[in-house]
């Protein structure tokens, strides 16, 4: 399947399943869960319902599927619970997987430029303003 | 239950996230806190009798160095186009980025939002220009959501046009 060793392949899943907390749902073209696995508790996700329709399930994955076709690559989601995921979605002849990669230690670096970097326009911009005036 | 993605979009430090808190938690700060890649709450209301859940996709605002992923707009049936009224630059921006939404998910319900009403003497958009977005047959609203003047209507607005659909 790949053309890597296997131990390297499991240090890399290893990894991910340790430091970003990899989890997986499936879902049927139909819309509901097929399928799910993973660290899911990780990102608050439990008591989930098996031939249930997903959106009514997981909020944050309502209008997204089915896909058509083409992957979908969602950075730092955030839901009210707090948890920052990167979500990967792929289609596939059993439906859509859905893969979650925790993103909180990027969303806090990104955070600490993104608010340096916006401080900064504003200042200016309000400098702007003042010397036009 | 109904439910209804919608997206909050503009130009950074426009308001997005202050919105959506007063909407959902009725709480406003002052302090400017960025937002990265995309927050996601979720508010029931009920428009006409018929309880319906929004989504609420509160995206990262629009800067120099990051354009906003029209990916995250996927499945959305409306959205909201915040202005912050005391920033000339925050209305261009909301134009451009309205065209580049329509191109992406197609013509669906949105609101233009004109926030900060509540230091309306900073104003730095005429009558004139907004007259010119009703004609074109845009709805637009003020908002304060440091006040929550003009909040609840916004999303109740916005949430009858998409059951119009």
């Amino acid at each position: 399947m790949l053309n890597f060793p296997e131990p390297v392949v499991n240090y890399l899943l290893n990894l991910m399943l340790e430091n970003r907390s990899l989890a997986y749902l499936l879902i049927a073209k139909d819309g509901c869960l097929a399928d799910w696995g993973g660290k899911l508790t990780a990102y608050g996700v439990m008591n989930l319902q098996k031939g249930q329709n997903i959106g009514q399930q997981l909020f944050f994955l309502e209008g997204l599927l089915p896909l058509d076709n083409f992957p979908l690559f969602l950075a730092c989601v955030k839901t009210e619970q707090g948890f920052c995921a990167d979500l990967h979605i792929f289609p596939s002849v059993q439906g859509d997987w859905v893969l979650l990669l925790d993103a909180s230690l990027d969303e806090t670096q990104r955070s600490l430029i993104q608010q340096q970097a916006n401080n900064s326009s504003l200042l200016h911009e309000k400098i702007t303003k003042v010397l036009n005036q | 239950m109904l439910q209804k993605k919608i997206c909050m979009v503009g130009a950074f430090a426009t308001g997005k996230t202050s919105l959506v808190a007063r909407f959902v938690t009725s709480i406003f700060s002052e302090v400017y806190q960025t937002t990265v890649g995309v927050k996601i709450d979720k508010k029931i209301v009920n428009l006409n009798g018929k309880d319906l859940t929004l989504i609420l996709w509160d995206l990262h605002g629009e800067d120099n160095f990051q354009k906003v992923r029209m990916s995250y707009l996927r499945g959305s049936s409306g959205y909201l186009l915040v202005v912050d009224g005391t920033r000339r630059n925050t209305l261009d921006k909301a134009l451009e980025l309205q065209q580049r939404v329509e191109e992406t998910i197609g013509k669906v319900p949105f609101i233009l939002v004109l926030n900060k009403s509540d230091i309306s003497n900073e104003w730095e958009i005429e009558n004139r220009e907004m007259d010119e977005l009703i004609e074109k047959g845009w709805h637009l609203i003020k908002t304060s959501a440091k006040t929550g003047l003009g909040v609840e209507e916004l999303f109740q607005m916005l949430g009858l046009k998409i059951l119009e659909e």
